[in-house]
């Protein structure tokens, strides 16, 4: 009886056994490690030699004011500049990219810039740069592109330009910058009135409306050469629009008609073709990246909205329904939102509304912030604000964090536009 | 006085002839009993000195000593009551008349006397002897059936803690298979219990890889990829694999880096590895 007892217990526990040994002990638990973006840690040492200080410095700023990265306090540095590169060094420091390098100074500045990635102890890359003692800045944004590429994926902006008008006793003048602001100069193109300049996809061609000896006309001058001249004369007030992407036309709008419409201008054949029939007014045409639709401002509705059509003239869409004014659209490199200057409280201010008309959102509140312009990137947008009072040519983070003006106060600047690349 | 010494010559000689004859006697009559492991050792002795209450002499003319094998003397005799063998009466004094025949009589007489002793004292022997044989036996058998009661009982003893044993080791048996049944029965719910424990510490390293997860907005919204790992028993983290890769080389980097920044993590519970797999992702903040 015992024995029937034991041999059953037995069985039991032999078949407890196998099917303990067929169960998944160790399965395998699966975790969320979903993380919003972060600003990514970075050491740059100062580059050994002359200029070195310099350089460091502006590769600094640049990674800085990218938004992307959190540049490491000097003293905080757990190597010295001219010791090499140890990974046991920024262990559990955080620190994601090592910068460092060395500068000689012959006839011309010669850098050599190493990129190391601290977590994993790897060389990303190491590099020569060769510039003019003149040209100090642009090698430092040429690095600080060159290392923002290796560690967001992207290009940088640092070597793009602002353009914008200045406001000089009785007339005004076009001028450029480097995307800091630093380096303004003021070039030889004036007018009694100069309105809306506008880059070619080439970024150096650029268009722009002058009134010069009360006449309206529509001018393009390449930068390289600084040569101008006159794709347009014609009667009324006719505004410069924006560039196709492919360059060959130029949208304006134009009231020669009467109230102002949209109008394609051929740029090889010098034709133009027209675009709106409305009896309203029909302004500030900005083309899609994409090339094939439009936005602009019309009041056909009663008060000045953004819509959005096909270039051809059809599909026309309004996507703003919030606020009596809003004008000035332009288009995100991504061409997936538009944005645009609305009235808000008495004041204008600068707005991002998607493509398809949904998530408006006002990213300025002080002063009257108008006239945006994205970023190559299309992380940052460009306006102009009379936060200070008087306006200014101001930059933002496409999220409407980190505003800052870019031109030197007393400086009367206004319309930017941020160069394509 | 001369005579005196002839008699006592005389009365000697014939005791000495009279103890001889005894002597053929009783090894005659020793003879018939067959009675085995005797031997008898006399010693005589010349009597120059007076009778005396000593155990007898028998005085010879010849050599001092003389040993005869034929009378020997009792040598371990087993007997227990050993009675003098051949102790003469003291010889009668001179009163007796040196007559042969009535000598002759007496130590007939005697003899018989003696042999009837002897007779006796074999008989009483024999069955002491017989009676201490057969108590040895009794004895023996009384011991025999000790020892067999003794063993016996030992044998039963042995038995009874064999068996003991044996439902000792039953109920052990018994006891250790209910305690497996609990062990069992508790383990189900101590299973639970530890993957619960797992899931406490993989949220654990969950915060502990967040904290180091670190990417750039240039990555688009969607981006998601899945790393597995093994937790060694030291709490070193061992990338396995990238189960599934996101595509963009920036968010993979970031994620592995993520694991290597972690690195060393408290140890696993139950000092066994674990398996985990990490969705690397970015959260929406549209």
């Amino acid at each position: 009886m015992t024995r029937r007892l034991g041999n059953t217990l037995c069985t039991l526990l032999a078949l407890g056994l196998a099917l303990s040994a067929c169960r998944p002990a160790e399965a395998k638990i699966y975790i969320d490690v979903i993380q919003s973006p972060r600003k990514l840690p970075v050491a740059v040492l100062e580059l050994n030699g002359p200029y070195g200080a310099v350089i460091s410095r502006i590769v600094r700023s640049d990674l800085q004011l990218s938004g992307l990265f959190a540049p490491m306090r000097e003293e905080a540095f757990m190597q010295r500049p001219e010791q090499e590169f140890r990974r046991a060094s920024w262990a559990g420091t955080g620190v994601e990219f090592v910068v460092r390098g060395g500068v000689t100074a012959g006839a011309e500045l010669e850098v050599m810039v190493e990129l190391h990635d601290a977590v994993e102890g790897r060389e990303i890359f190491r590099k020569q740069y060769r510039a003019d003692r003149a040209l100090v800045r642009p090698l430092a944004h040429a690095i600080a592109n060159d290392i923002f590429q290796k560690a967001t994926g992207r290009d940088g902006i640092f070597r793009s330009k602002l353009l914008y008008v200045t406001h000089e006793e009785n007339f005004y003048r076009l001028n450029i910058s480097d995307w800091d602001g630093q380096r303004p100069v003021p070039l030889q193109i004036t007018g009694g009135a100069l309105m809306a300049p506008r880059w070619a996809p080439d970024a150096d061609t650029v268009y722009y409306a002058a009134e010069r000896g009360r006449a309206w006309g529509v001018y393009r001058t390449s930068l390289s050469t600084m040569r101008e001249e006159q794709v347009l004369k014609a009667q009324g007030t006719n505004i410069t629009g924006d560039v196709l992407p492919d360059g060959s036309g130029l949208l304006l709008s134009m009231s020669r008609s009467g109230s102002p419409d949209l109008q394609l201008l051929d740029l090889t054949s010098g034709g133009i073709k027209r675009l709106t029939w409305d009896f309203g007014i029909e302004v500030s045409p900005a083309v899609a990246p994409d090339g094939a639709s439009i936005a602009f401002v019309s009041d056909r509705g009663g008060t000045p909205q953004i819509y959005t059509m096909g270039l051809v003239g059809y599909n026309v869409k309004r996507i703003t329904y919030t606020g009596q004014y809003n004008t000035s659209p332009t288009w995100s490199p991504e061409g997936d939102l538009i944005a645009y200057s609305g009235r808000h409280e008495g004041k204008n201010q600068i707005f991002t509304i998607w493509a398809d008309g949904t998530g408006a959102r006002m990213l300025t509140s002080a002063g009257n912030n108008e006239e945006p312009s994205f970023s190559p990137d299309g992380r940052f947008i460009a306006f102009t604000s009379d936060r200070d009072g008087h306006k200014a040519v101001y930059v933002m983070r496409v999220n409407g964090e980190d505003q800052r003006r870019i031109t030197d106060k007393g400086v009367h600047a206004f319309t930017p536009r941020w160069s394509p690349r | 006085m001369t005579d005196h010494l002839s008699f006592e010559r005389a009365a000697a000689f014939s005791f000495a002839i009279h103890v001889a004859a005894l002597l053929v006697l009783s090894l005659a009559a020793r003879m018939s009993i067959q009675f085995e492991p005797e031997v008898y050792t006399v010693e005589l002795v010349m009597p120059d000195h007076a009778p005396s209450p000593e155990p007898p002499r028998v005085e010879t003319p010849g050599p001092d000593r003389l040993e005869s094998t034929p009378p020997p003397e009792p040598v371990a005799e087993p007997a227990p009551a050993p009675e003098p063998v051949a102790a003469p009466e003291p010889a009668p004094s001179s009163t007796a008349m040196a007559d042969y025949a009535a000598s002759r009589e007496v130590l007939a007489t005697r003899s018989r006397q003696m042999a009837e002793q002897k007779a006796a004292y074999r008989r009483k022997l024999a069955a002491a002897e017989a009676a201490a044989a057969r108590e040895t036996a009794e004895a023996a058998r009384a011991r025999e059936i000790e020892r067999l009661r003794q063993e016996q009982a030992r044998q039963s003893a042995i038995e009874r803690i064999r068996q003991e044993q044996a439902r000792g080791a039953e109920m052990e048996r018994i006891r250790r298979l209910a305690a497996e049944q609990a062990a069992r029965a508790s383990s189900a719910t101590s299973q639970a219990e530890m993957d619960q424990a797992r899931r406490e510490y993989a949220l654990k390293i969950e915060a502990l890889i967040l904290e180091n997860f670190v990417f750039p907005e240039t990555v688009p919204a969607t981006t998601r990829c899945v790393v597995a790992i093994t937790v060694l028993k030291d709490g070193t983290i061992r990338i396995d694999t990238v189960e599934t890769p996101s595509g963009n080389r920036i968010f993979d980097r970031a994620a592995l880096s993520a694991i290597t920044k972690t690195g060393t993590v408290p140890a696993p519970p139950f000092g066994r590895e674990i398996p985990l797999g990490v969705n690397f992702g970015r959260k929406e903040i549209r």
